[in-house]
C-alpha cells in the first residue's frame, strides 16, 4: 500500500488527521451514549481542525487535551447523578460480565494472572506499611528519636549506644529534649514462683516509660529514687507475664517478686500490646546507676529522647554533640578527650523508627520492587491475551462502528472491560494476600519488627484498589488504543490480513513479549545473586562443625544465690560433670557466650611488645570466658598450642586462647602467637599478663554474613594482680554435643543434671547451634525464597508469553508457510525461520533485561554476601538460561509450522 | 418555578449567542461566538452542560442535524431559543440595565 497518495474515494478515516485518541477515548467514558455526546465530539473536532490549520498540530492537540479535561470535570459529576447514565453503565457492566463469562478460559487466566500480581503486591505492601510506613504506636511518635553515637576512627561508622555518663549529662544540660531515657534488653531469673525461670526483661531509666507516653494498666511507673542504688527495690510486670504467672490478678500490686535473687515490690503492670522498642519484656526494672562512680565509657545502652516541639533532629544532634566534652569533664576516669578525638567520636541522633525497624527495611523495599515487577509482567501477559482476543473481535467492533458506535464509546467499553477484569483480579488477589501474609509472617525473619502491626487495613485496601485500577488502565490501554479505532474496511473484508493495522498489532505484541522477558530476567538475576550469596554463606566456616548435634542453654548463678566466686566455679564444674554423664552426650563445656548467641562482650586489650602511644585508643577485641573442652565440643580446630584445661581453671592459671585473625593482627604467622602475652587494658592500672597457649580457627560471632570477630578466650575465672580477688563468670552457656540424633531430646535429663547441683537455677535459651546459625541467615534465606518465588512466576509468565506470540505468528502465517513449502522450502527451513523470529525477541529481551539488571541489582547490594551486584557469572548464566527456555518455548510452534501440509494450508484459505 | 426564570451568567451568554446566531447556532459556533465577544476561552463541556440545562428549563429547543464532513462525520446539535427563553433573556437584560443604571460614571475610574 502506497503512503501519502490519497485514494480517490472510499472511507478516509485512517488517512485524515484526528484529535488525540487518548483524549477522545477519555471523553467516550464520560459522554452519554448517542448523538448528543457525538455532537459534542463533533464540535470539538471541528474547532480542533480550525486551530490545527491556523496554529499547528501541537497547539491544537494541547487545546484538545485541555478541553477534554474540562469536559471530564464538568460531565463526570453530572454523569454520576444521572440515572439514565448509571443505568447505561450498569447495562454495560452486565454486558461485559456476560461476555467475560462466555470466555471462561480467557477470563480465568486473566483474573488469576492479575490476582497473583495484585495479591503479592498487597501482601508485601501490607508488611511495608505495617513495618516501615505507619508511625510508631507511641504518643506523638514523630518527636521520638534514638540517641546514638559513632566512632568511625575505630571502626564504628554508626551504632555506638549511649553511655550512662552521657545520658546523665544530656538529661541535665540539653536544650533540645523534653525528656531523655535509656534502656537495655536482657534477661533475669525469677525464683520462688514455681520452677526457676529466666525471663526477658527491659532495664530502663525512670523517665523512659513516661517519655514514650505509656501509662501503666495498674499502679505506677518508677520514681527517681527507685532508679538510684539505695532506693527501694521495685519491678513492673509486663502484661503477658502478669496474665501467665498471676492469672491477671488485680491485687498483685504490693506483692514481692524475687528477681535475680533480690526481693522486689511489684508497683505496676504494663498495658496490653506494648511492644516497647522491639522487646517483648516480661519484667521492667530500673537501672539504678550510681552517678558518683560513673566514668565516661560503658557504651552499652540505647538512648531515646523526646524532642521539644519544633526542634529538628539535626538540632538535637548538634546539642548532643555539645554534651560529649561536658560528659568527659563531669565523669572522669574513663575515655579521655584525646581518645574520643582519635576515635572521631560524634553524635548520631536519628528518628526512633530507625532503631525499631532496623535492617529489615532494605529487604522489604527490594521485595516490594520485586513484586512490582511481577505485577508489570502480569499486566503485559494480560495485555497480550487481550490483543490476541481483540483480533477475534475486530469484526464485531468494525460492524458496530459501521452501525454508528463512536470511537469513544468503543474505547470506553474496552477500557471498562479491562477495569472489570482488574477489579476481579484485585478481589481474588486480596484473598491470596490474606493467605500469603500468614505464610510471609511465618517465613519472615524471626526478628521482623512490629509484627502485630501488620494486617489488611484501609490503607492497604486503598493500595490494592489503586494498583488494581492502575493495572487495569495499564493493560487495558494497549488493546483499547489498538481497537478503539478499528480499520472498518479491512476488518470487514473477509481474511483481510497483512494490513498495516495487523503489523502494528504485531509490533505491540512483540514489544510486550520483549518487556516481559526483560523483566523476568531482572528477577532471575536477583534470585541468582541471592543463591550465590546463600551458597557463599553456607561455605563459611563459622567456628563450629555439625551444629545440629550441639544444643546450648544458659544457666546463671546470681550473687544472691551464691556469694563465693570459687564456689560458683565449682558449681559449674559439678554441673558440667553431671551433664557429661548423661547417656547420649558426647562432650560438654561451658562458655560465657556460644558463637552467634548474641551475648557479646568487648573490651580493650594490650599485647606485650606492642605499646600504645599517648592517647591512642587500645584495640577493642571480643572477650569470651570458657571452661575446659570448649573447642573440642563445638568443633573449632586448634591451629597451634593447646586449649584451656580443667587444671588451668583450678590453678587460676594466667592463660588465654586467641583466634587466628586475632593472632594475624600482630604476627605474620598466627602460630607465633603461642607463648606471647597479653592483658586486659584498664587505664592507669597494671593488670596481670596472660600467656597465649593456643590459637583456634576464626569465629563468625556476629553471624555468618558478617566478618569473623578477633576474639580472646579467657578462663572462666580470673584473679587480680595480687591474686586475692577472684572474678568468676556468673552466666554461662552450656554447649552439649550429642553422640547422635537431635540433641534437644536430651534436655529433660540435662535439666535434671543442672538442678541436681542447685534446684533454684533456671535453664534458659535452649537452642541448637544450628538455630543460632540459621538466625543469622534468616534475612538472606527469606529474601532468597521470596525472590525465588517471584522469579519462578515471572519466568513462567514470560515463557507463556513468548509461546503464545510465536504460536499466534505461526497460525497467522500458515498460508505463507504453505506457499513456501509448496515452492520447495524444507520443513527444517520453516522451523528455522520461526525459531529465528523467537530468537530475535528473546535476544532483545535478554539484552534489555541485562541492562536493566545492571542498574537495579545495586539496590540490593546490602543483601548480598560474597558476590558483587554485577556478578558476570550470574548475569551470563541467567541470560543463557532465559534464552534457552525461550527457544524451547518456541520450538513447539516451530515444529508445528514445519508440519504444515501445503495443500491443506492453501485449501484452508 | 415561578413566572420569572433567573439566568446564570453562563446561561445568559449561551442563550444570547444562540439568539444572535439564529439558525446557525450549534456547539462550536456558540463557542466561537462567545469567545469572540467576551474575549475569554470557553470550555466545550460547560457549553454542553449549559445547553442541556437550558433545554431542561424549557428555554431552548435542540435539534440534531445531519452527519457533517470536517467534524469526523458527526452531526451538529442546533440550539433554538424558545419564546420562554427569549422572555427570560429580555428579563435578564432589564434587570441588568436597572442594576447598572447610573453607575457608568463610577465605572470609568476602574478602566
Amino acid at each position: 500500500m502506497s503512503r501519502g497518495a490519497p485514494r480517490p474515494s472510499g472511507p478516509r478515516r485512517r488517512a485524515a488527521p484526528a484529535p488525540p485518541r487518548l483524549a477522545t477515548g477519555l471523553l467516550g467514558l464520560v459522554l452519554p451514549p448517542g448523538s448528543d455526546g457525538d455532537a459534542l465530539l463533533g464540535d470539538m473536532e471541528e474547532l480542533w481542525r480550525e486551530r490545527r490549520a491556523g496554529r499547528g498540530a501541537l497547539s491544537a492537540n494541547l487545546w484538545y487535551l485541555g478541553q477534554t479535561l474540562g469536559a471530564v470535570l464538568h460531565l463526570l459529576p453530572r454523569q454520576l447523578n444521572d440515572k439514565s447514565i448509571m443505568d447505561h453503565l450498569v447495562r454495560q457492566l452486565r454486558h461485559i460480565v456476560r461476555r467475560l463469562a462466555r470466555a471462561p478460559l480467557f477470563t480465568g487466566v486473566a483474573v488469576l494472572t492479575l490476582a497473583v500480581g495484585i495479591g503479592s503486591n498487597t501482601a508485601i505492601f501490607s508488611v511495608v506499611d505495617g513495618v516501615l510506613l505507619k508511625p510508631l504506636p507511641f504518643k506523638d511518635s514523630a518527636r521520638l528519636v534514638g540517641i546514638w553515637f559513632k566512632a568511625p576512627g575505630v571502626g564504628f561508622p554508626t551504632g555506638v549506644p549511649d553511655s550512662p555518663a552521657l545520658h546523665y549529662t544530656i538529661a541535665a544540660s540539653n536544650h533540645t529534649f523534653e525528656d531523655v531515657g535509656m534502656y537495655k534488653i536482657g534477661t533475669a531469673s525469677v525464683t520462688g514462683v514455681g520452677d526457676p525461670e529466666q525471663v526477658p526483661v527491659m532495664r530502663v531509666t525512670w523517665r523512659t516509660i513516661p517519655l514514650l507516653g505509656i501509662r501503666p494498666l495498674l499502679g505506677r511507673t518508677f520514681t527517681e529514687e527507685e532508679d538510684t542504688p539505695d532506693g527501694p527495690q521495685t519491678v513492673i510486670l509486663g502484661y503477658g507475664y502478669w496474665q501467665r504467672r498471676f492469672g491477671g490478678d488485680r491485687t498483685v500490686l504490693g506483692r514481692t517478686l524475687t528477681v535475680d535473687a533480690v526481693a522486689r515490690e511489684i508497683i505496676g503492670v504494663m498495658p496490653k500490646g506494648v511492644d516497647l522498642l522491639g522487646s517483648d519484656a516480661d519484667l521492667y526494672l530500673p537501672f539504678r546507676f550510681n552517678q558518683k562512680t560513673l566514668g565516661m565509657g560503658d557504651f552499652s545502652y540505647p538512648g531515646i529522647g523526646r524532642l521539644k516541639p519544633g526542634v529538628t533532629v539535626a538540632e538535637a544532634d548538634a546539642d548532643v554533640a555539645r554534651m560529649i566534652p561536658l560528659a568527659v569533664e563531669r565523669y572522669p576516669g574513663g575515655f579521655t578527650q584525646g581518645m574520643l578525638k582519635q576515635a572521631r567520636f560524634a553524635a548520631d541522633v536519628h528518628p526512633l523508627k530507625q532503631d525499631v525497624v532496623g535492617d529489615v527495611g532494605k529487604v522489604l523495599w527490594v521485595l516490594l520492587g520485586t513484586v512490582g515487577i511481577v505485577l508489570l509482567i502480569a499486566c503485559a501477559n494480560v495485555a497480550n491475551l487481550f490483543l490476541v482476543r481483540g483480533e477475534g473481535r475486530q469484526r464485531e467492533l468494525a460492524v458496530r462502528t459501521a452501525m454508528g458506535a463512536s470511537r469513544g464509546t468503543i474505547f470506553g467499553e474496552l477500557l471498562l472491560e479491562s477495569l472489570v477484569l482488574a477489579v476481579a483480579g484485585g478481589l481474588v488477589g486480596l484473598a491470596l494476600a490474606f493467605g500469603g501474609l500468614k505464610l510471609l509472617v511465618a517465613l519472615g525473619p524471626t526478628s521482623l519488627p512490629r509484627l502485630q502491626e501488620i494486617g489488611i487495613d484501609p490503607t492497604v485496601l486503598g493500595f490494592t484498589l489503586g494498583i488494581s485500577l492502575l493495572a487495569g488502565v495499564l493493560f487495558g490501554l494497549f488493546p483499547a488504543l489498538r481497537h478503539g479505532e478499528p480499520d472498518t474496511v479491512s476488518a470487514l473484508k473477509e481474511g483481510g490480513r497483512g494490513s498495516s493495522a495487523g503489523k502494528r498489532q504485531h509490533l505491540a505484541r512483540n514489544a510486550l513479549v520483549v518487556t516481559q522477558m526483560a523483566l523476568a530476567l531482572v528477577l532471575l538475576v536477583g534470585s541468582g545473586l541471592m543463591i550465590r550469596s546463600f551458597r557463599a554463606l553456607r561455605s563459611v566456616q563459622p567456628g563450629f562443625t555439625d551444629p545440629r548435634q550441639v544444643v546450648t542453654f544458659r544457666v546463671t548463678i546470681p550473687s544472691a544465690e551464691e556469694k563465693n566466686p570459687a564456689q560458683v566455679v565449682l558449681d559449674y564444674q559439678q554441673m558440667v560433670d553431671r551433664v557429661r554423664a548423661v547417656p547420649g552426650v558426647a562432650s560438654a563445656a561451658v562458655t560465657s557466650s556460644a558463637t552467634m548467641d548474641g551475648y557479646t562482650s568487648n573490651d580493650a586489650i594490650a599485647v606485650q611488645g606492642f605499646p600504645l602511644e599517648k592517647d591512642q585508643i587500645p584495640p577493642i577485641r571480643r572477650y569470651k570466658w570458657i571452661g575446659e573442652d570448649y573447642f573440642a565440643t563445638v568443633g573449632n580446630p586448634l591451629l597451634a598450642g593447646r586449649s584451656i584445661t580443667r587444671s588451668d581453671i583450678d590453678d587460676r592459671a594466667r592463660v588465654v586462647v586467641v583466634t587466628e585473625d586475632f593472632a594475624r593482627d600482630y604476627w605474620p604467622d598466627p602460630r607465633d602467637a603461642v607463648g606471647k602475652r597479653l592483658r586486659d587494658f584498664v587505664t592507669g592500672q597494671q593488670t596481670p599478663w596472660y600467656e597465649i597457649v593456643g590459637v583456634v580457627g576464626d569465629i563468625h560471632d556476629d553471624g555468618v554474613n558478617k566478618p569473623s570477630v578477633p576474639t580472646v578466650f579467657w578462663p572462666q575465672v580470673l584473679r587480680d594482680a595480687y591474686g586475692d580477688t577472684l572474678y568468676a563468670r556468673r552466666s554461662m552457656a552450656f554447649v552439649v554435643r550429642a553422640k547422635s540424633g537431635d540433641p534437644t531430646t536430651l534436655m529433660p535429663e540435662l535439666r535434671k543434671a543442672v538442678w541436681a547441683v542447685n534446684p533454684n537455677l533456671p535453664v534458659a535459651r535452649v537452642r541448637t547451634l544450628a538455630q543460632w546459625e540459621a538466625r543469622s541467615m534468616a534475612s538472606t534465606s527469606f529474601t532468597l525464597i521470596m525472590l525465588g518465588i517471584a522469579a519462578g512466576v515471572a519466568l513462567f509468565l514470560g515463557v507463556v508469553g513468548i509461546y503464545g506470540v510465536i504460536s499466534y505468528v505461526v497460525s497467522q502465517r500458515t498460508r505463507e508457510i504453505g506457499v513456501r513449502m509448496a515452492m520447495g522450502a524444507e520443513s527444517a527451513d520453516v522451523s528455522r525461520m520461526v525459531i529465528r523470529e523467537a530468537a530475535v525477541l528473546a535476544g532483545l529481551g535478554v539484552v534489555a533485561g541485562l541492562a536493566a539488571s545492571w542498574g537495579l541489582t545495586r539496590l540490593m547490594a546490602s543483601l548480598l554476601y560474597g558476590v558483587s551486584p554485577s556478578d558476570p557469572a550470574t548475569f551470563a548464566a541467567v541470560g543463557v538460561l532465559l534464552s534457552l527456555v525461550a527457544l524451547v518455548a518456541s520450538w513447539v510452534p516451530a515444529y508445528r509450522a514445519s508440519r504444515v501440509d501445503p495443500v491443506e494450508a492453501l485449501r484452508f484459505e | 418555578m415561578g413566572d420569572r426564570t433567573f439566568l446564570g451568567e453562563f446561561e445568559h451568554l449561551v442563550l444570547a449567542a444562540a439568539l444572535r446566531l439564529g439558525e446557525g447556532a450549534y456547539g462550536a459556533a456558540l463557542m466561537r461566538e462567545i469567545e469572540e465577544r467576551t474575549g475569554r476561552s470557553v470550555q466545550a463541556g460547560s457549553v454542553y452542560i449549559t445547553v442541556q440545562r437550558l433545554e431542561e428549563k424549557g428555554l431552548v429547543r435542540c435539534t440534531l442535524g445531519e452527519p457533517t464532513e470536517g467534524r469526523g462525520g458527526r452531526p451538529k446539535r442546533f440550539v433554538t431559543p424558545t419564546p420562554a427563553g427569549v422572555r427570560a433573556l429580555a428579563d435578564h437584560r432589564e434587570a441588568m440595565l436597572r442594576i447598572w443604571d447610573g453607575l457608568e460614571a463610577d465605572l470609568e475610574g476602574g478602566r
